[in-house]
């Protein structure tokens, strides 16, 4: 299960102190083994249900609307670079070793 | 004191110029100020200069045309996004985020000439039945300040109990409107899911999430049900069917209607007392002419494991986009909490698990909502208690997340059902902490659950009661 815990921090991107994973392994597989309730349920028939709306694709005229101006749709960013934000690099740089 | 009335006293008072917007927003900004320095239930409040300009203005624009909520003040949960003032969701991830644009819910009461005062504490993203999983201070019962005002929507709730606004917006993903109602002695409408446009809200699990009004009576909640309700072209899941008038079938008879009792729902393993005091008014709507059906929905006894399987997962996805890019901190400042309901949905959609965890739940939904449709054959509405426990002193929950998690069993499957449910105080328990029950109604039912509600605050007190303090 430890082993567990650092698998799923790192696909959800968090950042788990060695000293926190003990903590979280004993109260997720707490978890985990109520949530196995469900399997007492006779469900290899029941179709699942997604959403409880009764709305189907809400469509409208492909015309440009008002919306965000560039400025404000960057305000709040930590960093951006002519008008763009920035994000971390996800591919190394060819030339550096 | 003003904001002891209701929102149509407050209406007719001003409309007869026997009082002023100026003296009702001022009282509710006086009373924020001071009584927040206790109850921490605000994250943000607008400066009182700034409220009463805006006050003095309205007061000079009021006819007897304009909508019951002019010029009446109100707070939001600080889930919602606003232009003018902060929104956190009660997490110093956005503890400098200030929107671009403001919440559908929001900008409709505005329209309506409400006055917004502040923002108010939760839990953070919502994660939470007690408002202590948060950044931020922690919201005090008002009845009683060494116990939980309840959440996720506790700062909502303690602010309407304590006369701070005339009426709160909350929002409900598996109780978090109700749940704190209840806690605080006062009432709280989850709407059907798709009645009230979800444009602007943070987004806890998008299928779950409503938004609804904390209020002190439920004619409080109908008046600005009528104002919030409605299809938005901004939020595809809203719906497009018409709104009913809620406020005109407050007058409608509702004697010889049928109330279904599930028996899952009351069972003896929780606080009796609670127990008691829910029987107690089931008892009452029959003295008003009601009668009761017991019902037996053996699936309910699943639906904290089919809630929180699909909320984790749900969430895990929408907490995504706080990535620190576009806006806001770096995701190492999840609480703990949080952190688990991510990782917990994380693991329930991975490959390999997501058949059998996530869609398993789905399909247990499926079973949830046709025990409903079939319970709805035999009754109109259905009543259960809101919390199990009276609010719990601080630390009891956040200790405990098997604990937290089932403060809201009685909650959460209209939620997954996506029907309607009122909480309306009910009585007290002996340390003098409110107790609450639910009225549950059948999809878009918003008006015969508030019908019945009414119904019971015309022969019942406890709706009137605030703590001494506060009065």
């Amino acid at each position: 299960m430890k082993n567990q815990v650092l698998h799923l921090a790192k696909l959800a991107a968090l950042n788990i102190s060695e000293a926190d994973v003990e903590k979280y392994e004993k109260q997720l597989a707490e978890l985990f083994t109520y949530m196995d309730q469900i399997k007492q349920l006779d469900l290899a028939t029941v179709p699942e249900t997604f959403r409880t709306t009764e709305e189907e694709n809400i469509l409208r005229d492909d015309v440009v609307i008002e919306s965000l101006s560039q400025d404000d749709a960057v305000r709040n960013a930590k960093q951006t670079h002519q008008g763009f934000f920035v994000v971390p690099a996800i591919m190394k740089d060819p030339d550096a070793s | 004191m003003l904001l002891e009335k209701s929102i149509r006293e407050l209406a007719m008072l001003l409309r007869k110029k026997e009082i002023t917007i100026e003296e009702l927003v001022g009282e509710s900004i006086v009373r924020s100020n001071k009584q927040n320095n206790t109850l921490n239930c605000f994250i943000s409040l607008r400066t009182e200069k700034e409220l009463l300009a805006e006050a003095r203005k309205k007061d000079a624009e009021l006819t007897d045309d304009k909508p019951l909520l002019y010029g009446i003040p109100f707070s939001v949960k600080d889930s919602y996004v606003t232009q003018d003032l902060p929104t956190t969701s009660g997490s110093k991830i956005l503890k400098d985020f200030i929107s671009p644009y403001t919440a559908t819910v929001v900008q409709k009461l505005l329209d309506a000439g409400a006055v917004l005062v502040g923002k108010n504490s939760q839990d953070s993203w919502g994660h939470g039945g007690s408002s202590e999983n948060t950044d931020f201070a922690v919201v005090k019962n008002p009845w009683n300040t060494k116990h939980i005002a309840g959440g996720s929507s506790g700062g909502s709730a303690a602010a309407v109990t304590a006369r701070l606004v005339a009426f709160s917006i909350g929002e409900d993903t598996g109780g978090s409107i109700r749940n704190p109602a209840s806690m605080c002695g006062v009432s709280g409408l989850k709407v059907t899911y798709g009645r009230v446009s979800r444009y602007g809200t943070i987004a806890y699990a998008s299928s779950l999430d409503t938004v609804g009004p904390i209020a002190k009576t439920a004619e409080d909640l109908a008046i600005v049900l009528q104002e919030i309700a409605g299809a938005d072209a901004k939020d595809g899941s809203s719906s497009q069917r018409p709104v009913d008038d809620y406020t005109k079938n407050l007058q409608t008879n509702v004697a010889r209607k049928k109330i279904g009792v599930p028996k899952q729902f009351f069972v003896k393993n929780y606080n009796q007392e609670v127990r008691s005091r829910v029987l107690e008014a089931i008892a009452e709507f029959e003295k008003l002419g009601l009668t009761t059906v017991e019902l037996d929905m053996p699936v309910l006894d699943y639906a904290i494991p089919i809630y929180y399987m699909l909320a984790a997962s749900e969430t895990s996805s929408n907490l995504a986009r706080y990535d620190g890019v576009r806006y806001g901190g770096t995701r190492d400042q999840f609480l703990p909490e949080s952190a688990r309901r991510i990782m917990l949905g994380t693991y329930a959609l991975s490959a390999g698990y997501a058949e059998e965890l996530y869609k398993n739940a789905q399909r247990a939904r499926t079973l949830l909502i046709q025990s409903y449709q079939n319970a709805f054959e035999q009754c109109d509405v259905i009543a259960a208690p809101t919390t199990p426990n009276p609010a719990q002193k601080f630390g009891e929950l956040l200790s405990n997340p098997m604990e937290n998690m089932l403060a809201d069993l009685f909650t959460v499957t209209a939620n997954i059902v996506g029907i309607p449910s009122v909480a309306i105080p009910v009585g007290f328990s002996s340390s003098e902490l409110p107790i609450g029950m639910q009225i549950i109604g059948n999809k878009f039912d918003e008006a015969q659950i508030l019908n019945l509600a009414h119904l019971y605050q015309t022969a019942t007190t406890w709706h009137d009661q605030a703590p001494t303090k506060y009065q």
